[in-house]
C-alpha cells in the first residue's frame, strides 16, 4: 500500500503509456512482473459537461479492502463503474488497470474486451438487491448461470446438473443460506436474504476484485452490518481485493483497510482507514464525521409537549391476510417531536399513512384538538396535517415549476400566512429559484421544498416519513437543524417516522418503537434509547451502538487510546 | 490539482460522437422538412381538387413524361401530379383526426381508469377488451355498408377502434404514476380528483401519450388508404392515394407512376412521421429525465 495519492502528473505519464500500448486494450503480462492484487493508474471520467472523476491512482491487494466515501454527485460510483466498463452512455473514462496480470485499458468500449474483465476478474455489487436479481429466475439459477459462465470462460469441460447444484448449495452455505434458497423466486426472500443470494452470484464468478457500490444502504439497519461482517469474512477467505462504495462513514470503520474520501470527483483525503478516521485532515472529512447522526449524541430537551394536538387511539390496519398494525395509539402535543422507530415492515409507515388518511384503517380514532377525523382523505382539510415525504425524486411533480407547486398548496388552504417568498425564505431557501423546475434542484434543496409545500396550509401537524433517510448525511444534518427549528419557532407538532436511532437521538422528544405491527415501547427518548425495556428495543439500540462505538473509538485521539492502554496496565 | 490534458484518445472520442449525433438529426431533419411540406400541400389541396379531376379523353393514359403532364395521365385523363398532390388532403387530414381523436378519448378513460381503479377500471377495462376484439376492417366494410362508404364515417369509426389500446397505454402510464409522493402531497392537499388525474398526473404520462400519438399517425395513414384502396372511405371519383393504387393497378402497363407515387408517397410518409416521432418523444423523455 505504498502508492495511495492522486496525482496529475502520474495519470499524465500512465495515459501516454496507455496510448503508446493502445493497439492491445487487454493483455496477459508475464507473471514474473506482476505483484497480485488490483492496481489502477490514472483513472479519470469524463462527461458531457467536464470532468467528473479526476485522475487518480491506487492499489488494493488481496485481502484488502479499499474503501471510497463520498455524497451523491461525488463521483465515487462513476469511479467504481469506470473500472467495469459499465458507466453510462454520454462518459467516458481514461487510465488503464491491472488485475493479477491482466492489463487493460479503461477506456476501451468494445464489449467482448470487457468480457475478460467483467464478471470475470472483476464484479460489482449493486447497492439495490431488489433490482440487480431478475425477478422471474429462480435464486439457484441465478448462480448457476455465473457458475456456467465462469466454467465456460475458463474453457474447461461443462459441468454436470448434479455438479452444478452442489455448487449452488455450496455457494448459498457461504452466505449462510439453507439449500432451499435455490428454489425461491427473489421476490419471496427478505432484502437482506437477496443481497445474500447477488453476493453468492458474485462469488460465484470466483473474481479478483469486488466492487461494493453502497451494498447495504436498501437494507434494515439490523441486517446492514451482517451484510457487510460476511463480505469482510469471505474476502478474506478467498483472499479478493475489495472496493467498497459508501456514502457512510460508519460503515467502512473496522471493515476498511483504506480509505478515499472523495468531493465533486476529487480525491479530498486518503490514507489508512484508521488514519483518516482519528485524526482527519480535510475540513470536510471533519464535517462528515460530526454531521453523521449518531445514537450516541446528545440527547434533545425534554420539553414537556405542549396542549395534545394529536390523538391515534387504538389504530389497527389489515392488508389481506397480514396485520400490518395492530391496536396502534400516540399522542402528540404542540412544539412536540414523537419518532416512530421500526425497520420496514414494522408498520411504521402504516400507522403514519393511517393517521394522515392515505389508508383506511379498519378500527380506531384519530382526533385532532379534539375533534374525530373521518377515515379517509375525504372530508379532511389540508390545514389538519401534511406530510414530508422520503423520497425527494418523486416528491415534487416534474412538471411543475417550484412557484407552481407551492401557489397551488396556498390555494388549498382556505387561509395561510404566507406567499410563496415567505415559504421559501422559511425554509432557507433562495426565493429565485422559485422558476425552476425539480430537476434543477439538488436533493437537500428538494426535500426543503417539499417541506415548505407542507407548511404551507399551516398545518397542525408534521408528519415526516424517513424525510432525512434518503439524503448525504451533511444535507440530513441541515435538514433536522431545519425541521428542529420550525418546530421551536413555528410551534408545530411533529410526528418522525425513521429507522435510524441516530436520527431519533437529535431530534426527537418522545421515541415508540413498533415491531411486526404492535408498539412494543414507547417514553422519552432518553428513557427508550439509554434504558430500553423491551428484548426488540434492546436488540437495535445496542447494534446501532455498536456501530457508533466502532465510530468513536476510531475518533479519539491517539493520546486518549495509549492513555487508556496505560491504565489498563496499570490494573493489571 | 492541475486539469488533466486531453490526450488524442478523447478528442477522438467526442469526434466521433458528434458526426454520430449529426447524422441522426440529418434524417431527422429531412423528415421534418418532409412532413412539414405534406402538410402545407394537405391545407392547400382542397384547391386543387377541381383541376385535379378536370377529365379529358383525349389526354388519356399518357405516360410519365409527357408534356404538360410530368406523372402522365389516368384512363380519364386526368393529370397523375395534380391527383396525387390533391390527394394529400384525405391521406393526411383523416390519420391526424383519428390519431389525435383516439388519443383524447385515451386520455380521459385511461386515467380514469388508472387513478380511481376497482370498479370504474374493470367497466373501462371489459369495454377495452370488446372493442380490441373487434376486426378493424370487416367492421369498417359493414359500417359503410350500413351507413354508406363516407369518408368522415370511416374516420370516426376508427377514432373508436383505435382508442382501446391508447386506453390501455395511457393506464399503464397512469398506474406508473399513482403510487408517487406527489400524487400523494396532492391527496394531502385535498385537491379535487379531476385536478390531480389531468394537471398532475397527465402531464408527467404526456411522453408516452405522444410518442403513441406519432406511432398511430403512422399506422392510420396506412389503414385509411388501405380502406380507400378496397373502395370504401372516399366517395369515387375523389382524389385519394389508397384509391389511386387501387385504380393504378389496371394501367400499371401504361402509367406506372400513377401506382407506384402514391405508394412511395405513403411509405416515405409513414417513415417520416416515425423518425420524426422517435426523436421528439426521446428528446421528452430526456427532458423528463432531467
Amino acid at each position: 500500500m505504498s502508492d495511495m495519492n492522486s496525482s496529475a502528473k502520474n495519470s499524465m505519464k500512465s495515459s501516454i503509456n496507455s496510448d503508446a500500448k493502445s493497439a492491445t486494450k487487454v493483455e496477459k503480462l508475464a507473471a514474473e512482473e506482476t505483484v497480485p492484487g488490483v492496481s489502477v493508474r490514472g483513472l479519470s471520467v469524463h462527461g458531457p459537461s467536464g470532468v467528473i472523476v479526476e485522475p487518480l491512482d491506487f492499489d488494493v491487494a488481496p485481502g484488502r479492502t479499499l474503501a471510497i466515501i463520498g455524497e451523491s454527485g461525488s463521483g465515487k460510483s462513476m469511479t467504481a463503474r469506470a473500472i467495469t466498463g459499465l458507466l453510462p452512455r454520454t462518459t467516458s473514462a481514461l487510465g488503464n488497470a491491472r488485475i493479477d496480470d491482466l492489463q487493460y485499458d479503461l477506456s476501451m468500449t468494445q464489449t467482448q474486451q470487457w468480457h475478460q474483465v467483467r464478471g470475470r476478474r472483476a464484479v460489482l455489487l449493486l447497492q439495490d438487491p431488489f433490482t440487480s436479481l431478475s425477478p422471474v429466475i429462480r435464486c439457484g439459477e441465478q448462480i448457476a448461470l455465473t457458475i456456467k459462465a465462469r466454467v465456460q470462460a475458463a474453457g474447461g469441460k461443462a459441468l454436470s446438473r448434479n455438479e452444478v447444484k452442489a455448487e449452488v448449495t455450496k455457494r448459498l452455505a457461504e452466505v449462510r443460506l439453507p439449500s432451499e434458497t435455490a428454489k425461491r423466486f427473489p421476490a419471496e426472500l427478505s432484502g437482506g436474504m437477496r443481497q445474500r443470494v447477488a453476493i453468492a452470484a458474485a462469488l460465484a464468478a470466483e473474481p479478483r476484485l469486488l466492487i461494493a457500490d453502497e451494498p447495504t444502504t436498501a437494507l434494515d439497519a439490523s441486517n446492514q452490518g451482517g451484510v457487510l461482517d460476511l463480505l469482510r469474512e469471505l474476502q478474506l477467505q478467498h483472499q479478493m481485493s475489495v472496493i467498497l462504495i459508501s456514502h457512510d462513514l460508519g460503515v467502512v470503520s473496522g471493515r476498511a483497510d483504506d480509505l478515499f474520501v472523495m468531493r465533486k470527483g476529487e480525491v479530498v483525503e486518503s490514507g489508512t482507514t484508521e488514519e483518516v478516521l482519528q485524526s482527519p485532515k480535510h475540513p470536510y472529512t471533519r464535517a462528515l464525521l460530526e454531521a453523521n447522526p449518531s445514537i450516541t449524541d446528545d440527547l434533545q430537551e425534554s420539553t414537556p409537549g405542549g396542549k395534545t394536538v394529536l390523538t391515534a387511539t387504538k389504530v389497527s390496519k389489515r392488508f389481506g391476510n397480514f396485520q400490518a398494525l395492530s391496536d396502534a395509539s400516540v399522542s402528540v402535543g404542540k412544539g412536540e417531536i414523537v419518532a416512530i422507530v421500526g425497520e420496514s415492515g414494522s408498520g411504521k409507515s402504516t400507522f403514519a399513512r393511517c393517521i394522515a388518511g392515505l389508508e383506511q384503517p379498519e378500527t380506531g380514532v384519530v382526533t385532532l384538538h379534539g375533534k374525530e377525523l373521518s377515515k379517509g382523505r375525504a372530508g379532511r382539510k389540508p390545514e389538519e396535517m401534511q406530510i414530508v415525504f422520503q423520497d425527494p425524486y418523486s416528491t415534487l411533480n416534474p412538471s411543475f415549476t417550484i412557484e407552481q407547486t407551492l401557489a397551488e398548496a396556498l390555494r388549498a388552504a382556505e387561509q395561510s400566512k404566507y406567499g410563496v417568498t415567505e415559504l421559501l425564505e422559511l425554509v432557507e431557501l433562495d426565493p429565485e429559484l422559485r422558476t425552476r423546475r425539480p430537476s434543477q434542484l439538488s436533493g437537500g434543496q428538494r426535500q426543503r421544498v417539499a417541506i415548505a409545500r407542507a407548511l404551507a396550509p399551516n398545518p397542525s401537524l408534521l408528519i415526516c416519513d424517513e424525510s432525512v433517510s434518503a439524503l448525504d448525511v451533511s444535507v440530513q444534518a441541515q435538514i433536522l437543524d431545519l425541521l428542529a427549528r420550525l418546530r421551536d419557532e413555528l410551534g408545530l407538532a411533529m410526528l418522525f417516522i425513521t429507522h435510524d436511532l441516530g436520527v431519533v437521538t437529535r431530534i426527537a422528544n418522545r421515541a415508540l418503537v413498533l415491531q411486526n405491527g404492535s408498539i412494543v415501547e414507547q417514553g422519552e427518548t432518553g428513557a427508550v434509547l439509554r434504558n430500553p425495556q423491551h428484548p426488540y428495543t434492546q436488540m437495535i439500540v445496542q447494534a446501532a451502538e455498536q456501530d457508533s462505538i466502532r465510530r468513536s473509538d476510531l475518533n479519539r485521539n491517539a493520546a486518549d487510546t495509549s492513555a487508556q492502554l496505560n491504565d489498563k496496565e496499570s490494573t493489571t | 490539482m492541475t486539469p488533466p490534458k486531453i490526450t488524442p484518445r478523447t478528442r477522438m472520442i467526442s469526434i466521433t460522437g458528434k458526426t454520430k449525433k449529426k447524422r441522426m438529426d440529418l434524417t431527422v431533419l429531412l423528415s421534418g422538412v418532409g412532413l412539414a411540406i405534406v402538410f402545407i400541400v394537405a391545407a392547400i389541396s382542397p384547391l386543387l381538387i377541381e383541376a385535379a379531376t378536370k377529365q379529358s379523353i383525349l389526354d388519356a393514359l399518357l405516360p410519365p413524361g409527357s408534356p404538360g403532364h410530368l406523372l402522365g395521365t389516368d384512363e380519364l385523363g386526368r393529370d397523375v401530379l395534380l391527383l396525387t398532390l390533391a390527394g394529400t388532403g384525405s391521406a393526411i387530414v383523416g390519420p391526424v383526426v383519428i390519431a389525435t381523436g383516439s388519443m383524447l378519448l385515451a386520455i380521459i378513460f385511461g386515467t380514469l381508469a388508472g387513478y380511481l381503479g376497482g370498479t370504474v377500471d374493470a367497466i373501462i377495462g371489459r369495454i377495452v377488451d370488446v372493442l380490441l376484439s373487434l376486426p378493424v376492417m370487416l367492421l369498417a366494410i359493414v359500417v359503410a355498408g350500413i351507413f354508406g362508404a363516407g369518408y368522415w364515417v370511416t374516420v370516426t369509426l376508427l377514432v373508436i377502434l383505435f382508442s382501446p389500446s391508447d386506453i390501455r397505454i395511457v393506464r399503464a402510464g397512469v398506474t406508473e404514476q399513482v403510487p408517487r409522493p406527489y400524487v400523494e402531497a396532492a391527496q394531502m392537499l385535498s385537491l379535487s380528483r379531476a385536478r390531480i388525474m389531468y394537471r398532475h398526473i397527465v402531464p408527467n404520462v404526456w411522453p408516452l401519450i405522444f410518442a403513441n400519438l406519432m406511432l398511430n399517425l403512422g399506422i392510420a395513414l396506412v389503414t385509411l388508404s388501405s380502406l380507400s384502396f378496397l373502395g370504401i372511405g372516399v366517395a369515387p371519383g375523389t382524389p385519394d392515394w389508397g384509391r389511386q393504387i387501387a385504380d393504378g393497378r389496371s394501367v400499371m402497363a401504361d402509367n406506372p407512376a400513377m401506382l407506384l407515387i402514391p405508394a412511395l408517397l405513403i411509405v416515405l410518409v409513414t417513415m417520416a412521421i416515425n423518425l420524426l416521432g422517435d426523436h421528439l418523444s426521446e428528446r421528452l423523455r430526456e427532458r423528463g429525465i432531467q
